[in-house]
């Protein structure tokens, strides 16, 4: 019934439109496609865009706040510290962590996540793409990895999936971590099976500038930092060998080679500055950023480099109005000014630098450091997992993280300073070569990979001496474990956030951890 | 019987015809005017000029009545011709005429749902600029806000409250028979004939599936028949500061310069400081500012300047002069009007001007009849950045002579070098450096052709196009500063033992240093849009009588409306150099285009059946075919029965009496539309779904290519639908004097279009969908008086009330919450921001929007907990529900009140049940200008109504614990960062309209020979404004927008104003 009387309408109307107003065929279906974008992009307009947010979510202060990953995670490694000229946020800096703590990593990652599958989704059909879509699996391994370091269980499989499924399952970080492994290694597959250099993306890679070796080195990496992390499970010694079968140190990236976001960051709007830069550099037109001036040096990382007169100091902090590098305790309520307090970045005044952390608003936003590659190198074929020599890869990574820093003459003071007699820098004279490895580790990736400094602490407890907050009120004994699913998702998927039982902050372990 | 059959014969022997003539008051002829014999069958009608015949003889009573006038009884003498006037104001109950859907013209008495109408008279009582304001309070139902008192200042206006949470819940508008796309502020009062008003979904379920929010219907002016006419009218406005925020007078600058631990012993006076945390006042002169290049330097008293402000703001004129022409003959009629307004704002140099030109008529001949109208509206508007100014004036520090330093090009303590603030620059220089320009240019024509072949039937076409066109520009001067400001430099402090006067080497001056070396470059920007509308329907109305007892009036017909909107902009921060035009620009410019459009095609049919005129059932129905729709969603029904009863007329006995003179009730019950939500440039164009397509990487920065929408739109939508019952009764009580109306309703929602927020780790932040369902039931009550009319007095008023409530019924299945609007950010002192919000959220089982933001932590007692060792309160993390943002409660009140030649016209209105967030208040506790911050002598301070824990779970009340600062370290920090201390009742009254009239006497203008009419009246609008003590900011009728995240004032507002006009109105 109902369908006749829709039909018999569609003839009346039909019969009136063409009668009356002269409509044809379609008149109504103007609304089907946007006039103003496109349906469909080829990836490589996706590529540069999903690398871009890659570098902010790994870097910078996605969404803004203090709270933020990055932030936390550099304030927890003793690298950072809060102004005294603030009014605190005693949740901060007691590790009262709540679930607005870092949401904006987690809010970043899978919108992200969902650009990089639509590459791979743009080559589902006949279309032949596959380093395009070799770069994506590797971009989205790296994202995921990321997430589980930071929260365990996530949602994986059902993740990203165009709006299928607006109450995505959580999967088990475990079973996470093997598929992404297995992803890393299908994606050198992809990338070497190419056909050539058709489908190359040449200048949409950000990266490389459409270098698939390099890719490869990446993909390789990628999966070394993953093995490394399952050190200290019960199947690690079997698992993390078998998956590095005949793994030697030129399969992954070398000396010089840092992989970083470069080319169109710029100093012409603050959307186009470096993500770092952005966050604790300077503006346009050179005055302090956001957090530029609420962030300040930690004494404990300053003491380490003062202690072991590392150039890299004055690299990674400015100096204060005496001249002095000085940094504040964590949770301290002293009434310390910041112009008694280093800042951070390094010496530079907004103009480019050719040394320090922040250098210009154009600088290269890095994935994974060489240096960090090296440490990876260096600790693997300490423990026997890969060939090569571990003094040599160590050498090499601690030179690595002066030259990226813009240390002068990088491989000799290197030298220098890893002669010192300290466990601290000195490899050779090493009680202990993977604490001091991991030491170096930490402090080369001060800001630059301030999560996997994490990740080396809750695997293996260095720095030991790592200090907790002084703020009055703190009951936590260590440094949190891990971040609280954001408020989005206790909000929009609570049912499945609910599945994954009671999470304590400060109690609650990664899988992979001990 | 037989009595009066021999009656009857004896009366036809002594007939004789009579002629006659049916004006109204103003010497207009009723044309239709029904005329018949009392107690005799049958009558006649008056035609087209008011006259008629009619066979009557000496003695009988004629009863002549018309739509829309009142019932008169004339007894014939010995006369064969007479005059009969019928007088609009005795009006019964039942018989005004009513414009319904699709322009059909009935008796009140014949409609089955709740509608109003307000006359051209009563718009114009306090010469609004905007109809809106002229309808403000008159009528139940109806809410109207003007969301803020700038220049033209925008209203939103709702029937029956709001229904769906993120779609348009304001009324369509209809003007001469067309859905009417544009602001009703482009409309000129003056051409108003009368706007009705018709309340429910139900009235409007003829217009299918945007219909659900009821309809205003306005009707212009087309002229009359008769002699020519012209008429002039001038009004003069001034328009001054009402109330500004409560503010502290007794404490000057300093903002936490020269550091110290303990603010409580603050005694240092810093000269170039914007916030109040210094110390008390104390008459003697101090220095204002840093010394000047030249060594020289601003020396003022130390003492409070209480009217500065108020100085700043000061009263703007604005004027309005209308003119006005209109004629007619048999066949034809003519208006042609002209306004100009020209209005400044109390905003220094903020003004605007608004043209309104219209031409309307119509022609018959014979079968064939035409009408038409064509309007142009030009509306400019030259404003500066309002927030900027506000922020700045109200912050002042109160012993800095402001207005003495306006002229920032001449006097060396005015310019951006020498302004005594080192973070602010002066507002003058900000008035006269940073513009925002817009101008709207719209075009309007209407017209519409009818045949009526037989004097059952007439067909209808109607045409009506609109142009919107609307430019803006925003021009801001470049900003530089002198190497001296920028170096730095030597501050003069007073000592604080006031021993003299002491000289400290310090950094440079803040807005200059931040400057740099190049100053800040000029920038520009522009944006252009182009609207294009079109409505076009056919329609077929038939008028018949079955039988005796039964009559059917029907409309069938159809409608097309084709919607399209162009849009682009540029613009730029820098400008190589101060000439503002886009090829100027340095860098990448901002940009942006976009071109939308919507189709739809409606049919629709319409029809009312009359039993014996005292019982109608009438019914509506209409499906849409919109382009908006998937192929599938496209064909929904939407319809409408109700029904209407004249008790009174159907049981004549019931009236025998003094008290009730009418009685009827109604029923009504319909199912309606609302695709709004998924509006782009305008509220019935296609946007929403498109959302889902990948976007390029926001203009102006990296162009890194594309990334996917996170906004997922959704092919399936299907338009929200609105079921609505209403019921309601109409009396008529001491012959008319008192007529009172109540309607009762109810409204669901379901299909309500949501963004809803989506997990991120599904992919999309958001995503369309039809997921909300909403309730929203009230009453409105109107009661109208005539109380006491003779020769040269008459008393009367008006009150009408509402109550309504509406509720959030569920979203997305178990979703919670939706958030309304973007969160305003409260922050800590200079630190990040700590995502404090005072949003508009829909809540599940609640009122929507409801206000949430944060709140001090409290004790079950509601008591704020305190910390025991430093006596500070803390903010509790979670959002906290304060109440609800619209008013469950309304009440209007008009009173007219006329002696001879003078009337007096009031209107006050009432509104409550609501709260408000007040921006505003975070800003002045920042710089500590609010009263509240000085409420405790800048003294450590027990918390107001506090307690402490015990450490077992129980509270004590606080009576010596005390705040650890009472100063700069507690009020800007602490205090601000709780957004619950910004929200207040938003109860009010106000006394909306008052205005006093003289009608020059006939016998003085007959001098003049050629004024007919002359008439002057002065009037007054919000002159009072009662709130309760809680509300220390601002107007709480203001809101941040016209949208539905109602319940928040912003910072960006202009103090409330009160309006004072004078009339003078000629008609010759």
């Amino acid at each position: 019934m109902y369908k006749n009387s829709k039909s018999l309408f569609l003839v009346a109307a039909t019969i009136l439109l063409l009668t009356t107003y002269g409509c044809k065929k379609g008149t109504f279906d103007i609304n089907d496609t946007n006039p103003n974008v496109p349906s469909t992009v080829a990836p490589s307009l996706i590529l540069p865009s999903a690398l871009l947010s890659t570098a902010t979510i790994a870097y910078g202060n996605p969404g803004g706040g203090s709270q933020t990953g990055n932030d936390l995670f550099n304030i927890y490694m003793g690298y950072w510290a809060v102004s005294g000229d603030y009014i605190p946020s005693a949740a901060l800096l007691t590790y009262n962590i709540t679930s607005d703590f870092g949401g904006s990593i987690w809010e970043s990652a899978y919108p992200t996540i969902q650009n990089l599958k639509a590459i791979n989704t743009y080559y589902a059909g006949s279309k032949v793409g596959n380093n395009y879509a070799g770069i994506s699996l590797i971009l989205q391994a790296y994202l995921m990895e990321r997430m589980v370091n930071i929260y365990n269980n996530v949602p994986y499989t059902q993740a990203a999936n165009s709006g299928t499924n607006f109450f995505p399952a959580y999967d088990d970080a475990k079973t996470i971590y093997t598929s992404l492994i297995s992803q890393l290694d299908s994606s050198v597959t992809l990338i070497n099976s190419a056909t050539a250099a058709t489908d190359n993306p040449g200048s949409a890679d950000l990266v490389y500038g459409g270098k698939m070796s390099s890719w490869v080195a990446f993909a390789k990496t990628l999966k070394l930092k993953m093995l490394l992390h399952l050190t200290q499970t019960s199947d690690g010694a079997t698992y993390i060998p078998a998956h590095l079968t005949g793994a030697v140190p030129s399969d992954f990236i070398g000396a010089g080679a840092d992989a970083a976001v470069s080319g169109l960051y710029n100093n012409g709007a603050a959307a186009n500055q470096n993500p770092l830069w952005q966050e604790i550099g300077y503006t346009t037109t050179l005055s302090d950023n956001g957090n530029k001036a609420y962030f300040r040096a930690c004494s404990y990382a300053v003491n380490f480099y003062l202690a072991n007169n590392d150039p890299r100091a004055s690299l990674f902090y400015t100096v204060n109005t005496s001249g002095a590098i000085k940094g504040r305790a964590f949770g301290s309520t002293k009434l310390e000014h910041n112009a008694d307090i280093s800042g951070l970045g390094g010496n530079a005044t907004g103009n480019p630098q050719t040394s320090g952390l922040l250098q210009s608003a154009a600088q290269p936003a890095v994935l994974i450091s060489a240096s960090e590659s090296l440490f990876l190198q260096a600790e693997a074929a300490q423990r026997g997992y890969i060939t090569g020599t571990a003094a040599t890869l160590y050498q090499s990574a601690v030179a690595e993280s002066f030259r990226l820093l813009g240390v002068s003459s990088p491989t000799s003071a290197a030298a220098t300073y890893t002669a010192q007699n300290s466990d601290a820098v000195n490899f050779t004279t090493s009680a202990d070569k993977i604490k001091t490895i991991i030491t170096q580790k930490w402090a080369a990736n001060n800001t630059i990979d301030p999560l996997e400094s994490w990740n080396d602490w809750r695997r293996l407890g260095y720095p030991s001496d790592l200090p907790i907050s002084i703020y009055p009120g703190t009951t936590a004994t260590h440094i949190p474990y891990r971040l609280l699913y954001p408020t989005s998702e206790n909000n929009y998927n609570k049912d499945n956030v609910a599945k994954q039982g009671t999470i304590n902050a400060l109690t609650s372990k990664i899988f992979w951890m001990p | 019987m037989v009595m009066a059959v021999s009656f009857c014969a004896a009366s036809i022997a002594q007939m004789r015809p009579i002629t006659g003539k049916v004006v109204d008051k103003e010497g207009k002829p009723v044309s239709g005017a029904s005329i018949a014999v009392k107690g005799h069958q049958g009558g006649t009608a008056a035609n087209a000029d008011g006259d008629f015949t009619i066979n009557a003889k000496t003695g009988d009573v004629l009863v002549i009545s018309s739509i829309g006038h009142g019932l008169k009884q004339i007894k014939i003498g010995s006369q064969s011709s007479i005059s009969i006037v019928l007088d609009n104001a005795d009006a019964v109950i039942g018989e005004v005429v009513v414009t319904t859907g699709f322009g059909v013209q009935k008796q009140a008495k014949e409609v089955g749902y709740s509608t109003a109408t307000v006359q051209s008279k009563e718009l114009l009582v306090a010469r609004p600029i905007s109809v809106a304001n002229g309808l403000t309070g008159k009528v139940s139902g109806l809410q109207i806000s003007t969301t803020n008192n700038g220049l033209f200042a925008p209203t939103r206006i709702t029937l029956r409250g709001n229904r769906s949470l993120t779609g348009n819940n304001q009324p369509l508008l209809v003007v001469d028979g067309a859905i009417f796309y544009n602001d009703i502020s482009t409309i000129s009062p003056e051409d108003i004939s009368d706007v009705t008003v018709l309340k429910g979904a139900s009235a409007a379920a003829i217009y299918g599936s945007d219909a659900s929010n009821g309809v205003l219907i306005v009707t212009t002016k087309k002229g009359v028949r008769g002699k020519a006419t012209i008429n002039f009218s001038t009004t003069a406005q001034i328009e001054s500061v009402a109330y500004l925020p409560d503010l502290q007078y007794e404490y000057g600058s300093n903002g936490g310069e020269k550091t110290v631990s303990d603010f409580n012993d603050l005694s240092t006076y810093i000269p170039y400081e914007n916030q109040s945390y210094g110390p008390k006042f104390n008459g003697k002169l101090v220095p204002l500012g840093r010394p000047l290049a030249d060594g020289s330097l601003l020396m003022v008293p130390y003492s409070p300047l209480k009217n500065e402000k108020k100085k700043f703001f000061a009263p703007a004129l604005t004027t309005q002069n209308s003119f006005s022409y209109q004629a007619g003959d048999d066949n034809s009629r003519f208006f042609m009007s002209l306004q100009d307004v020209n209005s400044k704002s109390v905003m220094p140099g903020d003004f605007g001007r608004r043209d309104i030109f219209r031409v309307g008529g119509s022609k018959t001949a014979g079968v064939f009849s035409a009408n038409y109208s064509v309007s142009y509206t030009y509306k400019l508007k030259n404003v500066t950045n309002t927030a900027t100014v506000y922020q700045n004036v109200m912050n002042t520090p109160q012993h800095v002579p402001l207005t003495s330093l306006k002229d920032w090009q001449n006097n060396k303590f005015a310019t951006l070098d020498g302004f005594y603030n080192d973070y602010f620059d002066n507002p003058y220089w900000d008035i006269d450096n940073r513009r925002n320009i817009s101008k709207d240019n719209n075009i309007s024509a209407n017209a519409q052709f009818n045949l009526k072949p037989v004097k059952w039937l007439n067909i209808s076409y109607r045409l009506a196009l609109t142009n919107l066109g609307d430019r803006y520009e925003y021009k801001a001067s470049p900003q530089t500063y002198s190497a001296y400001s920028r170096s730095d430099a030597h501050v003069v402090y007073s000592k604080p033992d006031g021993s003299g006067l002491d000289t400290v080497l310090e950094s440079a001056k803040y807005v200059a240093a931040a400057a740099g070396a190049n100053g800040i470059a000029a920038s520009y920007y522009s944006s252009s849009s182009n609207n294009f509308l079109l409505t076009s329907d056919l329609s077929a109305t038939f008028d018949h009588k079955l039988s005796r007892d039964f009559s059917i009036k029907a409309v069938l017909g159809t409608s097309y409306d084709d919607n399209k909107l162009d849009a682009t902009f540029t613009g730029a921060t820098a400008l190589a150099v101060p000439v503002y035009n886009v090829n100027n620009v340095s860098g990448i410019p901002l940009k942006g285009s976009g071109n939308v459009e919507a189709r739809k095609f409606g049919i629709f049919g319409d029809a009312t059946l009359d039993f014996k005129s005292y019982a109608y059932v009438h019914g509506s129905y209409r499906t849409d075919i919109d382009s908006r729709f998937s192929k599938d969603n496209r064909l929904i029904p939407y319809y409408d029965v109700d029904a209407s009863f004249v008790v009174s007329d159907a049981f004549k006995s019931i009236t025998d009496n003094n008290i009730l003179s009418f009685a009827k009730i109604r029923v009504a019950h319909s199912l309606t539309g609302n695709a709004s939500a998924l509006a782009g440039g305008s509220a019935y164009i296609a946007d929403g779904a498109y959302k889902t397509s990948a976007t390029y990487l926001p203009s102006g920065v990296t162009n890194g290519g594309y990334a996917q929408n996170t906004n997922l739109g959704n092919p399936n939508i299907k338009p929200e639908q609105v079921v609505e019952n209403e019921v309601g009764i109409e009396l008529g009580l001491f012959k008319n004097k008192v007529n009172l109306t109540a309607s009762i309703y109810k409204q669901d929602l379901t299909d309500g279009i949501v963004d809803a927020s989506t997990a991120t780790s599904a992919g999309s932040n958001t995503a369309l969908l039809n997921a909300a369902n909403t309730t929203n039931k009230g009453i409105e009550l109107d009661l109208k008086t005539n109380l006491i009319k003779t020769k040269d007095f008459s008393w009367g008023y008006n009150i009408n009330y509402t109550h309504s409530q509406n509720k959030v019924v569920s979203i997305n299945g178990d979703l919670q919450s939706l958030a309304l609007s973007g969160s305003i950010s409260l922050q800590d002192q200079y630190g990040p921001t700590v995502n404090q919000n005072g949003n508009a959220f829909g809540e599940k089982g609640q009122a929507f929007p409801v206000i949430e933001t944060r709140d001090w932590v409290r004790d079950p007692m509601g008591r704020v907990v305190v910390d025991p060792v430093t006596g500070n309160p803390s903010r509790d993390p979670n959002l906290k529900v304060f109440g609800q943002a619209s008013p469950t409660d309304i009440l209007g009140m008009t009173t007219s009140f006329a002696y001879k030649a003078f009337t007096l016209t009031a209107t006050a209105d009432y509104r409550g049940g609501n709260k408000i967030f007040n921006s505003i208040g975070q800003y002045l506790d920042f710089t500590g200008i609010s009263a509240v911050t000085a409420s405790q002598g800048r003294q450590r301070f027990v918390f107001p109504n506090s307690s402490y824990s015990d450490g077992n779970g129980g509270y004590i009340a606080n009576t010596s614990k005390t705040t650890d600062d009472g100063n700069f370290n507690f009020w800007p920090g602490l205090y601000r960062s709780v957004g619950g201390n910004y929200i207040s009742s938003a109860a009010f009254w106000k006394l909306r309209e008052i205005s006093l009239s003289y009608e020059i006497p006939k016998k003085v203008l007959s001098f003049t020979k050629i004024i007919q009419r002359a008439s002057f009246s002065l009037s007054g609008r919000n002159l009072v404004t009662l709130r309760p003590k809680s509300n220390v900011w601002t107007d709480p009728e203001f809101s941040e927008g016209t949208g539905n995240d109602i319940g928040r004032t912003s910072e960006n507002q202009t103090p409330p104003t009160k309006i004072y006009s004078a009339t003078l109105s000629v008609t010759l």
